[in-house]
């Protein structure tokens, strides 16, 4: 019984010393090159931020501010009244190819003010016209790592009275002045979008 | 047939439909941030009404001095003659304008200034103050009427005339009766925006 008992123990041992041996046997009996390598990764960043701390969403913009005009109910527009303002965007940070859109629906009815006008510049002599209702401000690509730090300004202004010489607006004006526009619609619209490539 | 047409065009949808959602993945995928802000604009409101003698008018109204005078049995009623008087409104109302504004009211009648100076013109009636005419232009009946945007106004000239029956002045009525002439006579409203006050 002792024997039989000892007989089948050996058996075992030998059995695991063969399969334990071919799995450790590499270890010791073949060329080997171990290498390893690591790193981490980084989501990149992705900063758009209007008006210095709008980052989604809508905010709301007093456009025509006219409470400097002692000449007109504040908050309404008239032969010469003027004003401008501005949108300022900061995509800096951003570490992706990206596209600025910033467009400026108006509404039809102001159209049809005759002698109102927005402008880009200061001195009004740039035009802004809309066409199919929006007046595109800017569209430009930037690459990844771009510093794109600035504002937009649009200038409007109603002439009070013409350069002498030329034609007057004044029955124009009295028409639309009679009939006023009310409530009539401007919004600013900026998107960031990032590019899946490089401009 | 009809099956394996159904088969094949249900396959085509399905491969279609893979293949685009890998083409427009990237649309929900993205950066992207929008932004929008809003303001609406409202043109300042004009109104400007004259009323002659109650009756709105507009430009280019006719204006007659013989539709003013008072019933007088003694002269042909289109004719002005010594004994003669009557009296015009000239009223305005700009309520509701939202812009400071001016109000002029004018008459000229530079002829019956230099050649029937017997006539008078007077300001509210009779015994109000003398409107002097001029020789060579328009006077103005208001003077100094200037409102802010929010002042809402009204108001009104009110002008006497009169050729005095009686005054002592029998042989220039007579020799200005026999020359019989005319004389134009106008007047004008204006309400002017001013771009400041």
């Amino acid at each position: 019984m002792n024997r039989s008992w000892v007989s089948k123990f050996a058996g075992l041992v030998l059995v695991l010393t063969l399969i334990t041996t071919s799995l450790v046997a590499g270890t010791y009996a073949k060329y080997v090159t171990e290498v390893s390598g690591s790193d981490t990764v980084t989501v990149a960043k992705w900063s758009a931020v209007v008006d210095e701390s709008t980052t989604a969403g809508a905010i709301t913009f007093d456009l025509f501010d006219t409470s400097a005009d002692t000449g007109v109910v504040d908050g309404l527009i008239a032969p010469g009244t003027e004003g401008s303002f501005a949108l300022n965007y900061n995509t800096t940070g951003t570490q992706v190819a990206h596209n600025l859109l910033i467009s400026m629906d108006v509404a039809a009815a102001i159209e049809t003010v005759d002698n109102f006008a927005f402008y880009s510049d200061a001195s009004h002599t740039a035009e802004l016209v809309a066409s199919g209702g929006a007046i595109q401000l800017l569209n430009a690509d930037f690459a990844a790592g771009t510093t794109t730090d600035g504002a937009i300004n649009v200038y409007w202004a109603w002439p009070f009275e013409n350069a002498p010489g030329g034609t007057l607006n004044d029955a124009a004006d009295t028409v639309d002045g009679v009939t006023p526009v009310t409530g009539a619609a401007v919004t600013l619209n900026f998107t960031a979008t990032q590019l899946t490539s490089a401009p | 047939m009809n099956r394996s047409w159904v088969s094949k065009f249900a396959g085509l949808v399905l491969v279609l439909t893979l293949i685009t959602t890998s083409l427009v993945a990237g649309t929900y995928a993205k950066y992207v941030t929008t932004v929008s802000g809003s303001d609406t604009v409202t043109v300042a409101k004009w109104s400007a009404e004259l009323d002659y003698n109650s009756a709105p008018v507009t430009d280019g109204f006719t204006f007659s001095l013989f539709d003013t005078a008072w019933e007088d049995s003694g002269v042909h009623e289109t004719r002005l003659a010594p004994g003669t008087e009557g009296s015009f409104t000239l009223a305005y109302d700009m309520t509701g304008t939202q812009v400071a504004h001016s109000i002029t009211i004018e008459m000229a009648a530079p002829g019956l200034a230099t050649d029937l100076p017997f006539i008078v013109f007077k300001e509210n009636n009779a015994s109000g103050a003398a409107i002097t005419l001029s020789t060579s232009g328009a006077i103005n009946l208001t003077p100094g009427l200037e409102f802010g945007p929010d002042e809402a106004t009204s108001g009104a000239a009110v002008v006497y005339w009169a050729w005095p029956f009686d005054n002592s002045n029998d042989a220039a009525d007579t020799a200005d009766g026999i020359a019989a002439n005319s004389y134009p006579i106008a007047v004008t409203f204006s309400a002017i925006q001013l771009d400041t006050i």
